[in-house]
């Protein structure tokens, strides 16, 4: 677990998720974005949705961050990790 | 059909609805799951309703969440595990590249010693995994969140280095070494891929290098102390 925090990941938790589009959640870009958008999932907020109907488990997200936009583990993780951490902060 | 296109369909004539992204290997080792406790324990884990599938996780002390369309496969995957005691994780599919000789050892949470034998066989492209994370993460990481202005070009190296501290120091040292040394040594081959490859199977000759270094240079300050004091 790294201590040093990119400035997405600290744009992505430090203000209300909004209507952000699936390209500011840290570990997701262009191309895990479009592969999500083949699913349906277009805004951040969804991706959030999963990750409470999971219960919060970051394992089980992330597992689902791989099947379901193509995810690496790393990606998958930064994504997991992003998300929990806005949760502590806003939730 | 590819291997992965026909593996979808079958599971989903079984009745799973997994995610299209879900690796090959993932895909192999749950229909080998699925089959396994069919006809051990003679239960259909595809077939599960909603319901059972969710007392038969709390019973062996899962928690839960509702399940809906997005998180049915995530449960069953687990139902599958717990019943055979074996890791649904399976290793992402990456693109196609030459095989490497080296051992994968970047392996963070998952056994991929379940199937091994099994499926190395059939889908070589798993075993690259290693290789292709260290030739591919690289890249994506740098894809990654382009609007920055140029003041803030340093944090998004943090990241970059951040995210590649555990796998390429040793690619990095090495690189490092051979600098020193090979200024009599002709390198031909010092193209970047090949330097990668290279670096990965000389990384043990390059610790061995880097103790030789330190122990003369050790020698080397020992005698001079010595030539100094006389």
């Amino acid at each position: 677990m790294s201590s040093t925090t990119s400035q997405k990941f600290r744009d992505f938790t430090s203000e209300p998720l909004k209507d952000k589009h699936l390209n500011e959640i840290p570990g997701i870009g262009p191309k895990l974005a479009s592969n999500l958008e083949g699913s349906g999932i277009t805004k951040g907020y969804e991706l959030l949705g999963v990750y409470l109907t999971l219960l919060k488990n970051k394992e089980y997200f992330e597992l689902w961050i791989r099947d379901n936009a193509g995810a690496n583990r790393h990606q998958a993780k930064q994504c997991a990790d992003a998300i929990d951490a806005f949760c502590s902060q806003f939730l | 059909m590819s291997i992965k296109a026909e593996l979808q369909q079958q599971l989903k004539e079984i009745g799973y609805d997994l995610g299209p992204f879900t690796s090959k290997d993932t895909l192999s080792i749950i229909r080998c799951l699925h089959s396994v406790v069919l006809t051990e324990k003679n239960v259909n884990v595809a077939k599960l309703s909603d319901l059972e599938l969710r007392t038969n996780l709390i019973q062996r002390g899962f928690i839960v969440g509702p399940i809906t369309n997005h998180t049915r496969a995530i449960y069953q995957r687990k139902l599958l595990e717990v019943l055979t005691n074996q890791t649904t994780n399976g290793q992402d599919d990456e693109f196609e590249i030459d095989e490497s000789m080296y051992q994968t050892e970047y392996d963070i949470n998952e056994n991929n010693t379940s199937y091994p034998n099994i499926f190395r066989t059939k889908y070589s492209s798993g075993n690259s995994n290693s290789d292709n994370f260290q030739t591919t993460e690289p890249m994506i990481i740098r894809h990654d969140y382009k609007a920055t202005s140029s003041s803030r070009n340093s944090s998004k190296r943090n990241t970059y280095e951040e995210s590649n501290e555990i796998r390429p120091r040793i690619v990095i040292k090495s690189n490092e070494i051979k600098k020193d040394i090979t200024s009599k040594k002709i390198q031909d081959k010092s193209t970047n891929k090949n330097d990668k490859l290279q670096d990965i199977n000389k990384s043990n000759n390059g610790t061995f290098v880097y103790a030789a270094i330190t122990i003369i240079v050790a020698l080397v300050v020992f005698f001079a102390y010595l030539w100094f004091e006389k």
